[in-house]
């Protein structure tokens, strides 16, 4: 679905103040798949998402999307965008149309589709997102924080697109509208069959949530695993300044004073199943 | 990237220049423009000459950063000098089809354009050895007179601050919006003026929206800083003139002398003579 | 300890034009905060934990109660200033809170409303960037700064009024990991090695384990009080109001609901770990006896 050869980004490629933000990058992204992606500010992550949705073009190498090659002349870059949806940071800020359902529709009518396709498309991903009928013909601007980021990434879902990258879509919120929206992403995935690429800090969120994940580190690919093999280097994580799930602290300090755990924990469901029979007196292996 | 335009065109350094009391080099470059609108000879503008060039290698500043400032307006020098060189009357020296070159038109138009040029040279080397805040600083205070007469000074002087703080910021938000609308398929490239116009839409309400809640969050941050207007505000650099001031003044009214004696002493010869 | 901010029988509501009605955001909330203490006030999006921290330094005043800052009731307006100046405040967006184009200038900005001669504006700049770690950053433009630094130099523009109080109202929830962590440590700091009272509005559970209390906040009322050691365990309590506990303190709990006997008062890996191995050694123990 997604392939990445050698691909490098240079900004202001030959100025006095160039600078590199990704190096030699080579993956492959097959369809349908959720893949996290983490790495500190300034790894290359957010160059890296733009290069995907054709707003930055590769200064070296080549990018192929569902058999489209980025980059080459006579691409066409909007119809990419079409297939590559991208929610930003704070989306909400995007907002600007006197209702939602105008502003969810904005998408759609770039893309030329008719009206009654956009008016299924807006009912269907405002639906998606979980905003209710009657919020649609209010202004985005009446809504409250959590409705508008919704309203947001409705606003890209509406465009349909086969990939779907959110940078970032819990920043800001708290607990209960962070899980919500990652419950939202989850649904949507696993309903449309859409690629997903979460960006997050929270290695929680995607520990949660991916199929693999991708660690960027000073602009190049760090590591690209399972969420289990990734989770196996917690060291090598907290090394390049990368905050480790506290439970996989937990379960690799008593690895260390000698219980019999296995590595690569995240959740708190799979360390219950690790520790009840060991500190459960009955059939305790230790007793 | 648009944030790393960088702002204005100061050019930190730590020369007598820069170290000028920011009131002393406004004044003095307001002193320079009417000098170099008064001269009218060419050994006038030879001495102005000296003097400015004089002045851009004590600020250090690289001359082709001076000259940097004349770039936007070389056309607007070119046509001036045209219009002075074809329109003025009085003998002519040069006639082609309905072109006539005159004696006087080739003077005015010469002159016209050393005006124009040191205006912006004199007026380049102020912007690149004081920095924005300091011009601020030395505006206020020198508009505070007019107060009395009803002249916001400070809220003048604060606004100034605010807009330079804030440029960048907001170029960099211009930026994002750009990007997350043309993630949405937006168009700002195609079709005849009206669409593309249309097309601004959906940047311009979100910066707005942006920007008016960026005021309201700033007008409360400032308040609780204790913000009450200009009165009894004290400043972190206080101005102060020192005798690099009084040096700076000396050497003007020197040159001013030299000039204005040149333009009306009878055996410099008036006009538009050497 | 003696209390430095007293709030009592707070009540405020916000007037809805459209329909005409009071929304109330806060009813009757009574708080004392120690002079030195670090105090945490945790409650989702809409709880009303930011409205509480706008009364701290009069920008909102109450509809019906008080609040007293060192004994000067925030509602007369003729102490305004000394208000503003004893209780210093720190908002969400450190873009939003700078208003001059050079760090220095920007952190002098405080003491230059509040009239301090020169060279006293000199040297409590010093300081306050000293006090955040920014001095080398003194003559910076802020958009070069990162979020961390920004918000860092706005703390410091705050420190320079020389306030027993320090505010902060969600610092961090615009930061990336790292930018917390600084702003984090700089708080700690300045609470533990200047004695700065300081109260932290936050969401951020993690944060709120490092207060000396925390007061935990939904629809306008104090819901739950205590030390950290007090208020996570409370696991079930903490959902229901929206609200995370460390992943330790949860295991803890989880484990603990399976009969499994140990210390709940757990916020971190390392006490997790330490719980852990002590219930084993006694599981070791009995067993032997057995």
């Amino acid at each position: 679905m997604i392939k990445l050869k050698n691909v490098g980004y240079v900004y202001m490629q030959g100025g006095p103040f160039e600078k590199t933000a990704l190096e030699d990058i080579n993956l492959e992204i097959s369809e349908g798949e959720f893949i996290g992606l983490i790495g500190h500010t300034g790894s290359g992550k957010s160059t890296l998402i733009q290069l995907l949705n054709g707003l930055l073009k590769p200064t070296s190498g080549t990018i192929s999307i569902g058999g489209r090659v980025l980059g080459q002349k006579g691409t066409d870059m909007r119809a990419l965008r079409f297939d590559v949806g991208l929610v930003m940071q704070y989306p909400e800020y995007q907002l600007f149309e006197e209702t939602v359902a105008k502003d969810i529709a904005f998408g759609p009518s770039n893309m030329g589709l008719d009206p009654k396709e956009i008016e299924e498309r807006v009912a269907f991903a405002a639906n998606m997102v979980g905003l209710k009928k009657e919020l649609l013909s209010k202004s985005p601007f009446d809504l409250s924080g959590g409705q508008k980021r919704r309203a947001a990434i409705a606003g890209v879902l509406a465009m349909e697109p086969k990939v779907l990258i959110l940078d970032e879509p819990t920043a800001g919120l708290d607990p209960a509208g962070r899980d919500e929206i990652l419950f939202k992403i989850k649904d949507m995935h696993e309903r449309m069959n859409m690629t997903v690429i979460l960006v997050s800090h929270s290695m929680e969120d995607i520990a949660k949530l991916a199929d693999r994940i991708l660690v960027m580190n000073h602009g190049r690919v760090e590591m690209f695993g399972t969420t289990d093999a990734v989770f196996q280097q917690g060291q090598r994580l907290s090394e390049i300044g990368l905050n480790v799930p506290q439970i996989t602290r937990i379960m690799d300090g008593l690895k260390q004073k000698g219980l019999p755990v296995p590595g690569g924990i995240y959740t708190v469901e799979d360390a219950l199943r690790v520790l009840i029979p060991i500190l459960k007196p009955e059939g305790n292996p230790l007793c | 990237m648009l944030k790393d335009i960088t702002l204005g065109q100061y050019f930190p350094g730590d020369t007598i220049i820069h170290r000028l009391d920011p009131r002393t080099k406004l004044l003095l470059v307001l002193v320079y423009m009417i000098l170099t609108f008064s001269i009218n000879g060419f050994l006038g503008y030879l001495i102005l000459a000296v003097f400015t060039f004089g002045c851009i290698f004590i600020s250090r500043v690289p001359l082709k950063f001076v000259l940097k400032g004349l770039k936007p307006i070389f056309v607007f020098i070119v046509i001036t000098g045209l219009f002075n060189l074809f329109l003025t009357g009085g003998d002519p020296v040069f006639h082609w089809w309905i072109f006539t070159i005159t004696k006087q038109g080739l003077y005015f138009a010469a002159f016209m354009i050393l005006r124009l040029v040191f205006l912006i040279l004199g007026t380049s080397l102020l912007t690149l050895t004081t920095s924005p805040i300091a011009l601020t600083d030395g505006l206020e205070h020198l508009l505070s007179p007019f107060k009395r007469i009803g002249l916001p000074a400070h809220e003048l002087a604060m606004m100034m601050t605010i807009a330079l703080r804030f440029i960048p910021t907001l170029m960099e938000e211009t930026d994002k919006i750009i990007k997350a609308q043309s993630a949405r398929g937006a168009d700002f490239e195609s079709g005849n003026l009206l669409r593309r116009a249309k097309a601004m839409v959906p940047i311009l309400i979100p910066l707005f929206i942006s920007a008016f809640r960026r005021a309201d969050e700033l007008a409360t941050a400032m308040e609780c800083r204790c913000y009450r207007g200009g009165e009894n505000r004290t400043r972190l650099h206080e101005l102060k003139y020192t005798k690099a001031d009084s040096a700076a003044w000396l050497c003007f009214l020197l040159l001013a002398a030299l000039l204005l004696a040149l333009r009306f002493l009878p055996w410099t010869g008036g006009g538009a003579a050497l | 300890m003696e209390p430095i901010i007293y709030i009592d029988h707070l009540c405020f509501s916000y007037h809805n034009e459209e329909s005409g009605q009071d929304i109330p955001v806060l009813r009757d909330v009574s708080l004392s905060i120690n002079k030195g203490e670090f105090l945490a006030v945790l409650g989702h999006n809409g709880s009303g934990k930011s409205t509480i921290a706008k009364h701290l330094n009069a920008i909102l005043t109450p509809v019906s109660g008080r609040v007293l800052v060192e004994g000067i009731d925030t509602s007369d307006p003729d102490r305004l200033y000394d208000i503003r100046q004893r209780v210093g405040m720190v908002f969400q967006n450190p873009d939003n809170q700078m208003v001059a184009n050079i760090v220095e200038e920007d952190v002098a900005f405080a003491p230059e409303n509040l009239g301090v001669p020169p060279q006293e504006i000199r040297q409590r700049v010093d300081a306050a960037l000293a006090a955040v770690n920014m001095t080398a950053f003194r003559r910076h433009a802020p958009h070069m700064l990162s979020g961390g630094q920004k918000q860092r130099v706005a703390i410091a523009g705050v420190l320079a009024m020389q306030p027993d109080i320090l505010v902060l109202d969600e610092p961090t929830a615009m930061l990336d990991p790292s930018g917390r962590a600084e702003i984090l440590s700089t708080i700690k700091k300045l609470n533990q090695s200047l004695g700065m009272t300081v109260v932290l509005i936050t969401h951020y559970m993690d944060e709120a384990v490092q207060a000396d209390r925390v007061v935990v906040i939904d629809q306008g009322e104090i819901k739950m009080q205590g030390t950290p050691k007090q208020i996570f365990p409370q696991v079930q309590e903490l959902k229901k109001l929206g609200l995370d506990t460390p992943q330790a303190t949860e295991l803890i709990y989880r484990l603990r609901q399976q009969g499994i006997d140990l210390d709940p008062a757990v916020l971190d890996a390392d006490a997790c770990i330490d719980a852990i191995m002590e219930r084993l050694h006694s599981i070791k123990h009995t067993g032997e006896l057995s």
